[in-house]
Formats: structure tokens, C-alpha cells, sequence
């Protein structure tokens, strides 16, 4: 199996007033066709950053130190903006958070879909479609997100749709090109929980139905579970942890990971008190030297201050970076 | 600026006695001659050294519901009352020192702290307000709450942006109980925090609450926190109460349909070994 | 807090650079920011130029006893030379000196121009924002009002009934500035007041005039700030414009704009009696503009997270 995204080592820094923020320090991924990917973490961790390198909208300052990405046996790294944008929203798509702030409140749903389908012909090279072909493939797109009334919605303008709404309509939009990965950036975190429920059930159908490859970015561990097949765990800019979902989130092996989990409230109940992992997140101009979570692991010894530790396989498709991983 | 630093407190805390009560609480905003009840007929009460949540996903009302109990905007209509006195019917001077005794913490750590101010400048502000500290006294007060919420003393010198959403949080806690209230108002403490800060002031307020004889009215959209820390809850939609109860008893035997969803809408994980 | 809580010892004063540490950082982004922009060092250059100028003016001219009427006929209209860079007007008085002094005539001008028009425009601004109602209806109606005249015109009225002078020029400016400080001040004020920090302060209990201090203006400064710069270069040019028809500064008192009145009449032959105090106008307002734009841009709070 080869995989469709690969991430090699890669490191990122963005140059700020105050130092050189080290972002992203080595991070190895990899993502097979037809895969899900959930990455987790904290705020602060990076994983919004690499989301948005894969798609070459990362900061502006930014700086690839090392490493490289590779999509379909293309170098990212090395593309121009023309290539770009023949990528961008037709192979590689993206939907966010706040479907607010990336859909124009001046424009009616449909012309904006609409107006997505002629910028891919474009970028594409391809001839424009007639305005029929553009209202069929609308339709097609919405109804392929469950909106049962497409021409209802595509006369509507974003402020009179729900919330849970304005997500289908990103993800149609992001559906237009017919990517092969989706990276869907905190999906559902502005969302009610009724809500959430029904997009990740949204989100689990295309893939099952279209085989599309999607990498899930959320600080919720709940609806990463809820969706990925595999889970990378980030802290301060490092993958910790990798590997199936229900591996990582039965039996932990990295402190973090661990920590991270048990701080979780269960919604089962058991009044048990929440463990909270002591400490802050570092600062990433001057990251703590050799493993970064050393300062907060209960397990650090000293060779965890002086040696980064590196991705070992403890098992059938796990790795953990830990020197003292949990058993 | 006229009420002592310690005021006889109306009657002593025991437990059980309702510390707060609110019937028929209702709020009708106006806006483009369109009427929309945000709050309807909503009664509540909390007794003292208790946890009443308050669960609703957005637009339930829940946070109007905190800032009509904070009396931070006016009630169309019902009566809110505070031990045993009609909070409704106070105003001006004598509603100003009532807010001594009833404090609230906001969701949104970031935006509470006013940017232009130093930590020590906002942890002197109540104290400035409310009591007659000054000088070296105010400078132990602030001392003291910074000990209270385990931040170091340096950080009185900074700026709300040099800290990370957690300890903004903390400074927002210390605020609101530099003075030493009887009812503590969460709302939403915790949605704009990471998991483990979450996890952290969550202990920190149950620990907090055992210390300094606090009740809290803990508004929430998140049922696994609601459930990790309250005794009773109300569940709230569009504006109305739809089921109360004891923390155990709505969560394990929700009596209403739409309860019985917003529980089953809760990814769940599965479970850790060990 | 009871008393058992307190620590006992007396709390410690860390260094002044310690308590301070984020301000210096927050100053020196400033600078760096500022530095960077190339406009915003010239307008800085200018404005700095202008208030050397007014400030020494009487011991950096060359010829003082020029600015104070003396006449010297022999000198009369001479170009531009050594001795007199910017050659001499029609008593013979060296137009370097009078425009060097003319500086502080102009600093005056805009300060107190600006100074009242801010002094009464963001009290007003403030609480016509926070206040709502009745109160604000009133005070932006009568913002309305002043805005709806062209203010250059209501001022030419009001100094015609006054009588012309430097003075009454000064008085009239004031009274049509301030209503752009009303209409900034509002808007932001509107902004901030629905700021969560602003409630927290309200359930702490804070008075109202607590808050509009404590809170609302600090919080309203930046743009205050930004106008006043610009505001400085537009009053002089104001004040020039009066001085210009003739309702501003009688001579001998050096001021730019009635320079160049009396210059006009000289014009073409004596080009440089109307070039030097235009160009002076010209680099103030320019430089007062330039550092508007440079402080707008480091003050802009989407900067701070560099």
C-alpha cells in the first residue's frame, strides 16, 4: 500500500519579534488511500499549523527547516502557486471550524457553491460548465451532505441557515473538486452536541460512500474517536503517539496521551476526580531540551531532559516516543 | 467604596436553606419589533453549599439566565431571591454592595481581563471597589489570591496576553472571590480551555469550593462536566426548564425526550484498560 | 480576605526592569515596528524637525530682530543667497528666520486646537456611547448638526464676528473640532462597552464613572491617539487657510499662512517668498500625517501578537 500523504521529518519555524518559534520538530505521518487520520492535541500543539502546511496555507512567516511532504508522489514543498492551484480545493480540500467566516454573507449559497465549481474548471484547464450542468452538479453536491431541499438552500443566504447547516455547505464545497483527502480543521467544535453527532455521522458516511482519504484535526478527543481509524497524538509541536484508535485510547502508552485521557470527564458518570496534568504547555521559542514533555511527565528521569526520544514500534502499527513508555 | 471590609453577614450559612432562589424568571428581548423570550418562566433554586448546573446547548437561555441571576440585566418579569432578601427589587448603591456576596466567572477568559490593565491591576480592582484596602494591606490582598488560585506573585506583573487561557481563568477566579462571596456563578468556566486546563480548574474550583464555603451556579453545555460536578441539574431549552433533578437521576434516567438526546449525542470512548 | 489568610511578611518589590518587563517588551515592539516603516521614520523626522523649530526657534534664527518687525529696506526682496537661504520679503526681513519662528505660532495652533477639540469631543463621545438614549440622541444630533457645515466655513463666521486675530482664529477652529472627536469616540466606545471585561467589571460592582475611566478610555486611546497626530497637521493647515484670507495672525508675528498671503501679491518674480512657508506647511502636515499612519499601524492591536 503507498501511502497518499507522506510527512517526513518535518520541521517548521515561524520567526517572531521575540525568537524563533519552533513550531513543528520532526514530524513523521503517513496516510494510505481510503484512511482516517485523527490528529489531537492541545491548543498550541501545532497540529493546526501541519494541517494547514499540507495544504500550503500555513503562516506567512513560516519556515520549512527540514523534511518534506509528499502528496500522490508529488513534493509539496516544491510547488509554485500555479500548481498550487491545481491542487488546492480540487485534490487536497479543507473545511474549518467556523463555517461562518469562510462563507460570503452577501452571496446566496448556490452562487457561491456555483462559483467554486467554475474556479475548479478553471484551475483545471477544463472547459466552463453550462449553467445547467452547474445547477445539476449543486444539487448533486448538497444532496451528497444529506440536505434533503438543495433548491431551498441554494436560494438561501448563509445568516438564515443553522450553524450544523453552514458545515454541510463547506464540506459540499470542499466535495466540488472531487478531492482525495479532506482535512477537516475542529469540524464540529463550534457546534451544539446534537449537531456535532450528525456531521461526524455526515463526515463517517463519505467516507464509507466516496472513499475519501480525510485527516481530522480536533482537541476533542470524543469526536476523534468518533471517526478516525488511526490517531496521532501532538504535543508542542511532536507526534508523541501514534497508531490505531482504539489502541491509543485503551491502552495509552505515552504519558501524554495517558494524562490526557484521565483528564477527560466521563459522561458514563463514576464521580472519580479528574486527573489533571500539572503544568503549562512550553514555550516554543525555547522548548524544553530533549523530550518536550519532560517538564510534566510524572515518569521523566534525566535522560528524558538531554535525549528527544525517538518513534519506537511497540506493537502491530503503534509507535510512541517515550523513553519510558507505560506498558 | 463605602462598605466596610466586613459587613456583618445577613444570617449564617447552613446547609439546605436555599441561598438563592429565582420564580418565574423571564427575559423578552426586542429587537426589530420582533419579541424573542430568551429566558420563559424559569424557577430555580440553589441551597447553600450546593452545585445547581443549569445544561442547555447554545441558545437555551442558560447564560441569560446567569447574567438575570447576576442582575447584570434587568428580569422582564419574575423575582430573584438572594438570602432571603428580594434581589429584584434592589438597585443602585444597595445592589452594588449585594454584589460583593454573589460573584460570576465568565466563559471566555480571554476577553474578561481587560487587556490595558496588569494582573495585579485587575486582582486590586475589587478590592478597590468594594472595600477600604489600600496601600501595603491591598498589596497582601492580592498576595493572598494569587496564593489562593497557585500563581506565582510575579505574574502581578504582567499582562493578561502573556498568559495562557488556564491561568487567565485563575486570575478570573481569584477576581471573583477576592471578596469573599457566598454564591459563585460559573459560566461556562471552562469551554474555551484545552482538556487537561479543563481538568485542572475543574479540581481547582471543587477544591475551592470546599475551602471557602462556596455555592455555585455551574452553567454549562458540556453534560460529561455537568455531571462530574454538580448535585442537582436543570436542563434547559429554548428558554424554558424541561427537566430538573439530582445529577444522577436525570443522568441516568432522563425523563424527557430531548434530555435523553443531548446525552445520547455525547461521543462515547471506549473504555480504559486498567 | 480574613486577616489569617494574609502572608504575613511585607510583600516584595521585585526591580523596576522586573515589574516592568512586559511593557519594555511591548515599547520596544513598538519601536521595532516603527522603525521598519520607512513613512512612518520620515513623519517622525518631520514632526521632530518641526518641534526643534518651535521649540529653540528664537535662538536657531538667524536674524531674530527680523521676526519682531524690523525693517531693513536696503534688503528688500532679495533671492535666495548665502546669507539669507531663503532670501528676504518686501521690509527685508529674512523669511528662514520667519518661518523658523513661525514654527512655534503654528505648534501653538494645532495643540490648542486639537487639545480643546479632544477635550470636549471624547467626554461627549463617552457618554453618548455608553449612556444610549435620550443622551446620546441629544449629543449626536448636535454632532450632526456641526458635522452637516463645512467646518472652515463655521469658523469664518464665527471670526468674522469676532473680529480677526490670532486669538479669535484659534477660538473658532477649537469650536468647530471637536464633533469628529464625538462621532470616534462613540463608535468605539459602543465597541468596548459590550466587552466581557467591562461586564466583569460590573458584577464586581464598579460605578459607572469607575468604568468610563478605568476601562472605556484606556481602551479608546489608540484611536484617539492616531486622530490627535493627524488632527495636528490639519489645524495648522487650518489656521494657515485663515491666515491665508487675511482673519489670522497680524503681522510682524511670523505665521505661515498670512506669509504667504502677503506673498501672493509678490508672485511670480519673488517666487520664493510664497515657496519657503508653503513648503513649511506643506512638510508639517505631511509629517503629522505620516506619523498618524505609523502610529495607527503599531498601535493596531493585530500587531501585538508578533
Amino acid at each position: 500500500m503507498t501511502a497518499l500523504l507522506s510527512i517526513e521529518n518535518y520541521h517548521l519555524d515561524i520567526p517572531t519579534f521575540d525568537g524563533t518559534l519552533k513550531v513543528l520538530d520532526g514530524i513523521n505521518l503517513s496516510l494510505a488511500q481510503g484512511e482516517t487520520l485523527g490528529i489531537v492535541g492541545e491548543s498550541g500543539c501545532g497540529k493546526t499549523v501541519l494541517a494547514r502546511s499540507i495544504l500550503g496555507i500555513g503562516p506567512q512567516r513560516a519556515r520549512r527547516t527540514n523534511g518534506r511532504m509528499t502528496f500522490d508522489s508529488m513534493p509539496l514543498d516544491e510547488l509554485d502557486e500555479a500548481e498550487w492551484r491545481r491542487i488546492r480545493g480540487v485534490k487536497i480540500s479543507m473545511i474549518f471550524q467556523d463555517p461562518m467566516t469562510y462563507l460570503n454573507p452577501l452571496l446566496t449559497v448556490g452562487r457561491q457553491l456555483s462559483d467554486v465549481l467554475v474556479a475548479h474548471a478553471r484551475a483545471l484547464g477544463r472547459p466552463a460548465l453550462s449553467r445547467q450542468e452547474r445547477r445539476r452538479r449543486c444539487n448533486e453536491l448538497l444532496e451528497q451532505v444529506q440536505i434533503r431541499d438543495p433548491e431551498r438552500v441554494e436560494a438561501s443566504y448563509p445568516h438564515q441557515l443553522s450553524g450544523g447547516m453552514r458545515q454541510r455547505i463547506l464540506i459540499a464545497m470542499a466535495l466540488a473538486g472531487e478531492p482525495k483527502l479532506l482535512i477537516a480543521d475542529e469540524p464540529t467544535t463550534a457546534l451544539d452536541v446534537t449537531i456535532q453527532a450528525q456531521i461526524l455521522d455526515l463526515l463517517r458516511d463519505l467516507v464509507d460512500r466516496l472513499g475519501l482519504t480525510v485527516v481530522m484535526i480536533s482537541h476533542d478527543v470524543g469526536a476523534i474517536a468518533a471517526i478516525a481509524q488511526r490517531v496521532a497524538v501532538m504535543y508542542a509541536g511532536v507526534v508523541v503517539e501514534q497508531g490505531a484508535t482504539n489502541d491509543i485510547l485503551t491502552r495509552p502508552r505515552h504519558p501524554y496521551t495517558q494524562g490526557l485521557l484521565a483528564a477527560l470527564p466521563d459522561i458514563e458518570g463514576d464521580h472519580q476526580s479528574l486527573e489533571a496534568i500539572p503544568g503549562t504547555i512550553p514555550n516554543l521559542i525555547h522548548p524544553p531540551s530533549g523530550c518536550r514533555f519532560h517538564p510534566r511527565c510524572p515518569r521523566a528521569t534525566t535522560i528524558c531532559t538531554s535525549e528527544k526520544p525517538a518513534m519506537t514500534s511497540i506493537g502491530a502499527d503503534h509507535v510512541v516516543a517515550c523513553h519510558h513508555a507505560l506498558d | 467604596m463605602s462598605s466596610p471590609v466586613t459587613t456583618p453577614s445577613t444570617k449564617p450559612n447552613t446547609i439546605g436553606d436555599p441561598i438563592l432562589s429565582a420564580t418565574g424568571l423571564t427575559k423578552v428581548f426586542v429587537s426589530g419589533g420582533k419579541e424573542f423570550r430568551a429566558v420563559d418562566d424559569v424557577s430555580l433554586s440553589v441551597n447553600a453549599g450546593d452545585v445547581l448546573g443549569i445544561v442547555g446547548e447554545s441558545g437555551s437561555g442558560k447564560s441569560t439566565v446567569a447574567r438575570l441571576v447576576m442582575r447584570l440585566i434587568e428580569p422582564t418579569a419574575g423575582r430573584i431571591m438572594f438570602e432571603g432578601g428580594d434581589l429584584t427589587a434592589k438597585s443602585g448603591e444597595e445592589l452594588r454592595r449585594m454584589r460583593r456576596h454573589m460573584q460570576i466567572v465568565f466563559q471566555n477568559p480571554h476577553s474578561a481581563l481587560d487587556p490595558r490593565h496588569t494582573i495585579h491591576s485587575a486582582l486590586a480592582e475589587p478590592f478597590l471597589i468594594q472595600s477600604k484596602l489600600r496601600g501595603i494591606e491591598l498589596e497582601r490582598g492580592i498576595d493572598a489570591l494569587l496564593d489562593i488560585v497557585s500563581l506565582p506573585k510575579a505574574f502581578k506583573y504582567r499582562y493578561p496576553h502573556e498568559l495562557s487561557g488556564g491561568q487567565k481563568q485563575r486570575i478570573c477566579i481569584a477576581r471573583a472571590v477576592a471578596l469573599e462571596p457566598r454564591l459563585l456563578v460559573l459560566d461556562e468556566p471552562t469551554s474555551a480551555l484545552d482538556v487537561s486546563v479543563q481538568a485542572q480548574i475543574i479540581t481547582f474550583l471543587q477544591e475551592l469550593r470546599q475551602r471557602l464555603n462556596l455555592t455555585y451556579l455551574f452553567i454549562s453545555h458540556n453534560l460529561a462536566v455537568v455531571r462530574h460536578i454538580c448535585d442537582h441539574v436543570i436542563v434547559m431549552n429554548q428558554g424554558k426548564v424541561l427537566e430538573h433533578g439530582t445529577t444522577e437521576a436525570v443522568f441516568a434516567h432522563p425523563q424527557n425526550d430531548y434530555t435523553r438526546q443531548l446525552i445520547d449525542s455525547v461521543p462515547r470512548l471506549p473504555r480504559l484498560a486498567g | 480576605m480574613t486577616s489569617a489568610d494574609l502572608p504575613v511578611t511585607a510583600p516584595e518589590i521585585p526591580s523596576f526592569r522586573e515589574r516592568h518587563a512586559s511593557t519594555i517588551r511591548q515599547w520596544r515592539l513598538y519601536a521595532h515596528l516603527f522603525a521598519g516603516s520607512f513613512s512612518s521614520m520620515l513623519g517622525l523626522a518631520l514632526v521632530v524637525l518641526f518641534l526643534i523649530l518651535a521649540i529653540f526657534g528664537p535662538v536657531l534664527a538667524p536674524y531674530p530682530e527680523d521676526t519682531t518687525g524690523a525693517v531693513n529696506l536696503s534688503q528688500r526682496l532679495l533671492s535666495p543667497s548665502l546669507a539669507h537661504p531663503f532670501g528676504t520679503d518686501e521690509m527685508g526681513a529674512d523669511i528662514l528666520s520667519r518661518i523658523i519662528v513661525g514654527a512655534r505660532t503654528s505648534l501653538w495652533i494645532g495643540l490648542i486646537i486639537t487639545g480643546v477639540g479632544a477635550g470636549i469631543g471624547v467626554p461627549l463621545g463617552i457618554i453618548a456611547g455608553y449612556h444610549g438614549g435620550v443622551t446620546r440622541a441629544v449629543i449626536m444630533r448636535v454632532t450632526d448638526l456641526f458635522l452637516s457645515v463645512p467646518g472652515l466655513a463655521l469658523a469664518l463666521t464665527i471670526v468674522a464676528a469676532l473680529g480677526p486675530g490670532i486669538t479669535n482664529c484659534v477660538i473658532a477652529l477649537s469650536l468647530v473640532w471637536w464633533p469628529g472627536y464625538v462621532r470616534l469616540v462613540e463608535s468605539k466606545t459602543l465597541s468596548v462597552k459590550e466587552e466581557l471585561y467591562v461586564e466583569s467589571a460590573r458584577a464586581l460592582g464598579a460605578s459607572t464613572p469607575w468604568i468610563l475611566r478605568r476601562h472605556i478610555l484606556p481602551n479608546c486611546l489608540t484611536p484617539i491617539i492616531v486622530k490627535a497626530s493627524m488632527d495636528m497637521g490639519m489645524a495648522i493647515l487650518s489656521a494657515a487657510s485663515l491666515g491665508f484670507i487675511g482673519l489670522g495672525a497680524k503681522p510682524p508675528l511670523p505665521e505661515w499662512g498670512s506669509m504667504i498671503s502677503v506673498a501672493r501679491t509678490y508672485m511670480p518674480d519673488w517666487w520664493w517668498y510664497s515657496l519657503f512657508p508653503g513648503l513649511a506647511i506643506f512638510l508639517t502636515v505631511l509629517g503629522f500625517n505620516l506619523l498618524g499612519d505609523g502610529l495607527r499601524d503599531i498601535l493596531d492591536p493585530r500587531s501585538r501578537s508578533r
